[in-house]
């Protein structure tokens, strides 16, 4: 009788079928399925009207930022790729974010590097100023400012955690020709296209998504794309002009 | 022995079964029953105040703030329909007055302090109602944005010990400072008429209406206060919406804030 309830026993009674039955369903075919993903590679294009470059006489400063600044509205490829376009999977959430390292934002010969970047949810903003003279970074999100502060010259970073997705704009009070754009996510389903307007978002579940495209002048459209179980096709997306 | 030893067992058992019953039931009850002070009982609160804040809101703030809360009531036009500040659309949840860092919202107590103490030159002070009536406003406005409820830790920025004596030196350091954080870009170097950003037209507020940099020598204008520990929160938080940006991680030392408040404060004190 007592020899029968031995903690080995037991343990070999209890536990070791259950351990067995998870480590087998950890490799059954519905987890396997859920794995499954696909990389979505695409194309922008754009064949528009391409506004003319904006020129800036710069008023401010102009021993470091220099007597003029070009803004180029809209660029594309020989073959209508258009740069520098943000495409995300709508609908996505990965729950909760991993730990990130700062996104540096830079302002560098009155010019915000990156001047389009990414960041996730969760993610610390620093903003440094790596020039001689005082800067104004004024972030904000569509409704409210997440940021409006002055940096020194060559001045050490001032951090501060972004909560929430969505786009944000950049600019300085001090030097109106300073633009620059960060988009939040809350997922990794994102790009940006390259100098031939070429974008890859792997590990994407197939099937249907919505994608958002954005670009600084073009504003943002919508497009449904279908993702195959296996191997990719190449989308090709007009962008519409505005 | 096993005739006596059996029901003995059983009695044990029986006696741990109950035990154990009695403990479940303890520990359920204890999680399961609402304690005195339950959560709705403030829910209930809440909800008359919001109500109370409503009807005294459609008495004395719909004209300016708009039925919808977005600032754009009827008499908001003659406030100036093209130039800055307009009132505050409570909608999009950006305030300019707050004790609070930039970006961040302001505490309840700040929005009282507006409700009560008004904007000069542009909204009436409301310390004539009862300060429960004022607190019945503030829950009524944070209902127009869902940021409100988003938002769990809305804590004030602390003010260096101060305010200083506006000594020579105290105004001397002040007026380096001003130089150095280039305030005369947005205030001139006279601190009276706006010049430089402003006249070049390249200072607006969120809606790009362009925006008038305030008097430094007439201090009862300012709209945040002119005390100086209002004039040091305006400049160390910032004023959201507008391109008046925070100081509060520029300043070289912490007491500086309190010089650059005497050099603003000497514009309008006799030399």
């Amino acid at each position: 009788m007592n020899n029968s309830r031995t903690p080995l026993k037991l343990f070999k009674r209890g536990f070791l079928p259950v351990g067995i039955v998870f480590l087998v369903s950890l490799l059954s075919p519905v987890h396997a399925e859920n794995l499954e993903t696909n990389t979505l590679r695409g194309k922008i294009l754009y064949h528009g009207a391409i506004p003319p470059p904006e020129e800036h006489i710069i008023k401010q400063d102009a021993e470091v930022c220099g007597k003029t600044r070009q803004i180029i509205p809209v660029t594309i490829s020989q073959d209508g790729g258009l740069q520098r376009a943000v495409v995300s999977v709508e609908g996505m959430n990965s729950g909760s974010p991993q730990k990130r390292p700062p996104l540096i934002l830079r302002n560098d010969k009155c010019q915000f590097f990156p001047d389009l970047g990414i960041a996730l949810v969760k993610q610390p903003l620093e903003v440094q100023n790596l020039d001689s003279i005082l800067h104004n970074t004024h972030i904000r999100t569509k409704k409210r400012a997440f940021i409006n502060v002055v940096l020194l010259p060559q001045s050490k970073g001032i951090k501060k955690v972004i909560k929430k997705p969505g786009p944000m704009t950049i600019a300085c009070n001090k030097h109106p020709f300073m633009e620059g754009f960060i988009h939040v996510f809350d997922h990794p389903y994102h790009a940006i296209t390259n100098t031939q307007g070429a974008f890859t978002i792997p590990n994407l579940p197939p099937g249907t998504h919505t994608l958002s495209l954005w670009h600084k002048t073009l504003g943002t459209i919508q497009r449904t794309v279908t993702l195959p179980q296996k191997d990719g096709t190449l989308l090709n997306i007009e962008f519409p002009a505005p | 022995m096993p005739f006596l030893s059996a029901p003995m067992w059983h009695s044990n058992r029986t006696h741990r079964f109950r035990l154990f019953v009695l403990l479940m039931g303890l520990i359920v009850g204890f999680f399961a029953c609402p304690s005195p002070s339950s959560a709705t009982e403030p829910q209930a609160d809440l909800s008359a105040s919001i109500s109370r804040g409503q009807q005294l809101y459609q008495r004395a703030c719909i004209l300016c703030h708009g039925k919808a809360g977005d600032g754009d009531g009827p008499d908001a036009f003659y406030l100036g329909a093209y130039s800055a500040p307009r009132p505050r659309a409570f909608t999009e949840g950006e305030y300019k007055f707050r004790s609070t860092p930039s970006g961040e919202l302001p505490t309840d107590s700040d929005l009282l302090e507006t409700i009560t103490n008004g904007i000069p030159g542009f909204m009436p002070f409301f310390s004539s109602l009862a300060e429960s009536d004022r607190w019945d406003i503030v829950a009524y406005i944070k209902q127009f944005s869902p940021i409100f409820q988003e938002t769990d830790k809305r804590t004030p920025i602390v003010l260096p010990p101060g305010p200083l004596p506006p000594n020579r030196e105290s105004i001397n350091r002040g007026h380096e400072l001003y130089t150095l954080l280039d305030c005369e870009k947005c205030h001139s170097p006279l601190a009276i008429a706006p010049n430089g950003l402003y006249e070049q037209g390249e200072l607006r507020d969120r809606r790009e209406l362009d925006i008038l940099p305030p008097d430094l020598s007439k201090p009862a204008s300012f709209k945040n206060g002119h005390r100086p520990q209002d004039i040091a929160q305006s400049i160390m938080t910032g004023l959201d919406g507008t391109p008046m940006a925070s100081f509060r991680e520029t300043l070289p030392r912490p007491e500086d804030i309190w010089h650059l408040v005497n050099y603003v404060l000497s514009f309008s004190r006799p030399q």
